[in-house]
């Protein structure tokens, strides 16, 4: 009984070192979507293009299934904004760097425009 | 003040009668015989360790690994064209050990994020019948998850601590009869880090998990788990219904649910499919134990 005692308040211990961070706010530049302008065709586009299309090109059926065009894209918008943002994708290569994180996000938050 | 002293002479009287009408009748429980009441624990609440997604109030004998392999597809919807989802695989690999007939410890590594999780399980109350029986379980769990995966750039942002998440857990539940177990387990769950400014770094839920028993080897289970309070943006609740089918030494749980992730963490922050729009998956959670100690 002692050492379920001892055990339990070990892991009291490392609960109580928790912290309350958030990561837009550990890079504040890198996640503002002041000023920002995502353009679909030439932010958006090309970053779904290079890191998404390998599991959801044509006729994939992965997930929310093929991200080839705007129609397609702007449809996931918002499984798209939070799967990268968590880092849950891409799965394939790591998550995406901060910057183009940003510009899909920015780009969702500004009501997913065709420009 | 005479009042005061009245009523607690009168109380202490009272304990008086209690306690000596309560040594009558355990002489007279002994006149009866040594075996006519014993008190009996409350086993085979549920088949498994887990209802689906959450912890049962089920535990695994004592000196007994209980190795999980578990499987989470991609959704239904597309048919035969991926087979149901089954192009598409997530898993967890996992390692329960029963330290004690109520205490059981465990580790386990999911491919999404590349995350390791661990928990303790502690059982301090067992449902029993009997004399000092109790009417149902309570089970404290207490976990936590590191994800081992990279950080996106600029990687030098980030602290091992941003890794690591915690959850504590409690469960109450009950065996109403052979066929029937219900639970509740309220999970508070903190993520050192959240993706969003707005994002809680704290999330209640409250699972509610059932067992009916359809024969001796198969039952239907129900896993829901409503998040209450600081649910992650864009995420449902989870939700998972199936069967256990147990054969000898393994259990295979056969269900479908909406949730991809397979610990706490996962589970109640990155569901995204909403299962009443049919973004449903199927996944099975299969279960192998071996005896690594002889009972004493």
């Amino acid at each position: 009984m002692k050492k379920v005692f001892i055990t339990l308040v070990v892991c009291l211990a490392v609960f109580v070192a928790c912290t309350n961070d958030k990561e837009e706010l550990l890079n504040p530049s890198g996640n503002d979507c002041t000023g920002v302008n995502a353009s679909f065709a030439n932010d958006v586009l090309p970053i779904i293009q290079a890191k998404c299309q390998g599991c959801h090109g044509a006729g994939s059926t992965n997930g929310p299934g093929q991200l080839t065009n705007y129609n397609e894209i702007k449809n996931a918008a918002a499984k798209i904004r939070t799967a990268v943002v968590t880092g849950y994708m891409p799965k394939v290569g790591g998550p995406l760097p901060s910057s183009e994180i940003k510009m899909i996000k920015c780009w969702v938050d500004s009501g997913t425009p065709n420009n | 003040m005479n009042k005061r002293i009245g009523g607690r002479l009168a109380a202490l009287l009272l304990l008086v009668v209690a306690h000596t009408a309560y040594a009558q009748d355990e002489d007279l429980l002994k006149q009866l015989g040594p075996d006519t009441a014993k008190k009996e624990y409350v086993k085979n609440a549920f088949k498994s360790s887990r209802v689906i997604n959450n912890h049962s109030m089920e535990f695994i004998g004592k000196g007994v690994m209980d190795v999980r392999i578990l499987h989470r597809f991609g959704t239904i919807q597309n048919g035969f064209e991926d087979l149901f989802g089954l192009d598409e695989a997530n898993t967890r690999f996992g390692f329960d050990y029963g330290v004690g007939k109520s205490l059981t410890i465990g580790i386990g590594r999911s491919n999404v994020n590349k995350e390791l999780d661990g928990f303790i399980k502690y059982r301090p109350i067992w449902q029993s019948k009997g004399p000092g029986g109790f009417p149902f379980s309570v089970v404290l769990i207490t976990g936590m998850t590191v994800r081992t995966q990279d950080f996106p750039e600029p990687k030098d942002a980030y602290e091992f601590k941003h890794r690591l998440a915690f959850f504590q857990e409690v469960i109450i539940g009950r065996k109403f009869s052979e066929g029937l177990s219900l639970q509740l387990n309220p999970i508070f769950l903190h993520r050192n880090l959240v993706p969003g400014a707005e994002d809680d770094n704290n999330t209640w839920a409250l699972g509610m998990g059932g067992r009916v028993k359809l024969s001796k080897r198969t039952a239907f289970v129900l896993d829901y788990t409503p998040i209450l309070a600081g649910r992650q943006e864009g995420t449902k609740d989870p939700i998972a219904m199936g069967f256990d089918f147990e054969t000898g030494g393994h259990v295979f749980q056969l269900h479908f649910t909406n949730a991809i992730g397979m610990n706490e963490r996962a589970f109640l922050t990155t569901t995204t499919d909403d299962f009443w729009k049919g973004e449903i998956r199927f996944g099975f959670n299969l279960s192998r134990v071996f005896t690594l100690s002889k009972k004493k």
